[in-house]
């Protein structure tokens, strides 16, 4: 049995139909079924054991030894109850605490299943720390935009001069469509000494085409993403199959080592002069759109890292 | 420099102290401060430009020797509508600052799953208590009773006091509405009768410490009595392989010692409140914690005097 985390969509569907054609089942588990659909009963090891009873697979419970691979697609949180503060507790504090409790729960769970993952939680999750996964980049020798997180309009200022003006602004955790940062905002900040820039990612706007590698276990599969506005997230128009140098996909195995990824999606700006530089790797890349207009077998190797054990562990 | 992320208490003056004696200048940063009054700016691959504006002074990352992963404050409450991703751009910096870190930050915020860092110690062969993860009221029922009608309950913030569970109040306590299925989950673990000891691992040195109550956990008492303890070669050699294990540099390791000698690990807290162990037993815990910031490595001796277990029985 495979467990998918997340609710059914069509990428999901997509996985699971293809388990189902080479004869394996497989499960959807959202975790917003939890705790109140969904329960678990795991108790520590050496190995640890317990039982799932997940919605889905009617009154059945499913042994934990019975899951063979699980593909973590998306984490919605857990569900919330209406638990009583306890003294000194506002509603709001009394919520945040019982979601933390019911997140660490559920994430307990996940690493108490200790089967290979496509991704493991942990990997997913420190996606959030792009900063650190951009310096782990460079070390492994990728080249990577001029970069600064800040909050401090004085220090984005210079970097936009030191950037001829030329600066992108990203999210410092989520994946998102990045904006450009523009005079006119630097001004505000600037003019309005009360009113702080919102803390984020800055980077050199490098020109360019949007290069993205989906990599599955030790295959890869690149496409050029042309687009009419600055970056292609916007109007994602034709992928284009493109091959990229052997150092370059040698660099992308090493750096999902590194990160502890089977399946990733690295995106890439790619210069005029043929220069790869590193923007970031998404450890739940939205493929179906690469895989269909590009011919790519992307799922059916994700379905066969499942069947062939090839995911990873938790570290 | 040194900065220490948290607030000055009796814990954090002790190290301070010693750190001043090693001619440092000690920082503190209560990180309620940032956004508002504190800024940050992390040049990705030229760190001798990256800074932080603390207290209204400019402080160079570069010149900051270590930082003392104390408390964690999170960033202001209420800044998630100005600033939403502050608390994780704070995060971000600290993962990424490398310097001498007591404890490094991806190993403090692993604590948050205790029971998967309780998982990874018995994977040592090391003894931990039956413990299980569960929403499942009829799990927890069989569980009591496998684990002879008392176990022990606790949550996962760290936030209340453990509870003592029977059966019996359990089918109390649920009886109320038999109709339910889903409780909300909390750590179940089995009810091990003993001696609390508390060990404070720092580097290759441990302090170990008998915490005398006459409650059946040392948390529930105010009047514990603390008394040094000395450390067996076989748990002293555990300890270093839990704290490697755990990523750790600096931990208060939480043992039961049962009534047939056997060590049970319960917990390793890795920013532990040492004050009073310390004050009780004359252990140089903070001075340990100051040297390790400097990057200082004590010179221990080897062999039969084991580092931590020579001097320091009652």
């Amino acid at each position: 049995m495979f467990l998918i985390i997340g609710g059914s969509n069509s990428l999901t569907n997509r996985l699971y139909a293809k388990l189902r054609a080479r004869g394996h089942r497989s499960c959807f588990w959202p975790s917003d079924s939890f705790p109140l659909e969904s329960w678990v009963a795991l108790e520590t090891g050496p190995p640890p054991k317990g039982r799932f009873w997940l919605p889905g697979i009617g009154q059945q419970s499913l042994s934990l030894q019975e899951i063979e691979g699980v593909y973590w697609w998306f984490y919605e949180g857990p569900a919330l109850l209406k638990a009583p503060p306890v003294e000194g507790e506002t509603p709001e504090q009394a919520a945040r605490r019982q979601r933390q409790e019911l997140d660490a729960c559920l994430l307990t769970a996940y690493h108490l299943m200790d089967c290979p993952w496509i991704n493991p939680p942990g990997s997913v999750l420190n996606h959030r720390y792009k900063v650190e996964q951009l310096t782990e980049a460079t070390a492994l020798g990728f080249t990577i935009p001029d970069s600064l997180m800040s909050n401090d309009p004085q220090a984005i200022a210079a970097f936009y001069q030191d950037c001829q003006g030329e600066v992108v602004v990203k999210s410092v955790a989520t994946t998102g469509v990045p904006s450009r940062l523009t005079q006119a905002q630097l001004s505000q900040w600037q003019k309005n000494g009360e009113s702080k820039p919102a803390t984020r990612l800055f980077q050199r706007f490098i020109p360019g085409t949007d290069v993205r590698v989906h990599v599955v276990g030790q295959r890869l599969f690149a496409s050029e993403v042309l687009s009419d506005h600055w970056v292609s997230k916007v109007d994602l128009k034709d992928p284009q199959p493109v091959s990229i140098p052997d150092a370059l996909a040698q660099q992308c195995l090493t750096l999902c080592e590194k990160l502890n990824l089977v399946l990733a999606g690295i995106d890439f700006r790619k210069t005029s002069d043929g220069e790869y530089v590193f923007l970031e790797a998404n450890p739940s890349p939205q493929y179906p759109a690469y895989e269909d207009r590009n011919h790519y077998p992307i799922s059916d190797a994700i379905v066969e890292a499942l069947i062939r054990g090839v995911g990873a562990k938790h570290r | 420099m040194i900065l220490i992320i948290g607030h000055r208490d009796e814990h954090t003056q002790r190290v301070e102290a010693h750190l001043e004696t090693l001619g440092q200048r000690v920082i503190y940063w209560n990180t309620q401060s940032f956004p508002a009054e504190a800024s940050l700016s992390l040049h990705l691959g030229d760190f001798s430009q990256s800074c932080l504006e603390l207290h209204q002074e400019r402080l160079f990352l570069s010149d900051i020797e270590g930082v003392y992963w104390y408390h964690y404050h999170g960033v202001r409450p209420g800044s998630r509508t100005t600033d939403p991703e502050a608390d994780v751009s704070l995060l971000n910096l600290f993962r990424s600052w490398q310097t001498n870190w007591v404890n490094p930050p991806a190993s403090v915020m692993r604590h948050r799953l205790k029971i998967y860092q309780l998982q990874q110690v018995a994977q040592l062969g090391i003894r931990t208590p039956h413990t299980l993860v569960s929403n499942d009221i009829g799990s927890l029922q069989s569980f009591c009773e496998q684990m002879g009608g008392t176990i022990i309950s606790k949550n996962y913030t760290g936030i209340g006091i453990p509870q003592k569970l029977t059966s019996a109040s359990l089918a109390s306590n649920l009886q109320a509405d038999s109709s339910q299925r889903s409780m909300m989950p909390a750590i179940f673990q089995e009810y091990i009768q003993g001696l609390d000891i508390r060990i404070h691992a720092i580097g290759d040195a441990l302090f170990a410490t008998e915490l005398h109550t006459q409650d059946w956990t040392f948390v529930l008492d105010r009047q514990v009595e603390l008394r040094a303890t000395s450390v067996p070669d076989d748990l002293a050699e555990q300890c270093q392989r839990i704290i490697q294990r755990l990523g750790l540099v600096f931990s208060g390791l939480d043992f039961r010692r049962t009534q047939t000698g056997e060590y049970v690990f319960i917990e390793a807290n890795p920013s532990p409140q040492f004050g009073a162990y310390e004050a009780a037993c004359h252990y140089p815990i903070s001075e340990h914690v100051a040297k390790r910031l400097c990057g200082k490595h004590p010179n221990y001796p080897t062999g039969p005097s084991r580092p931590g277990t020579e001097g320091h029985t009652a």
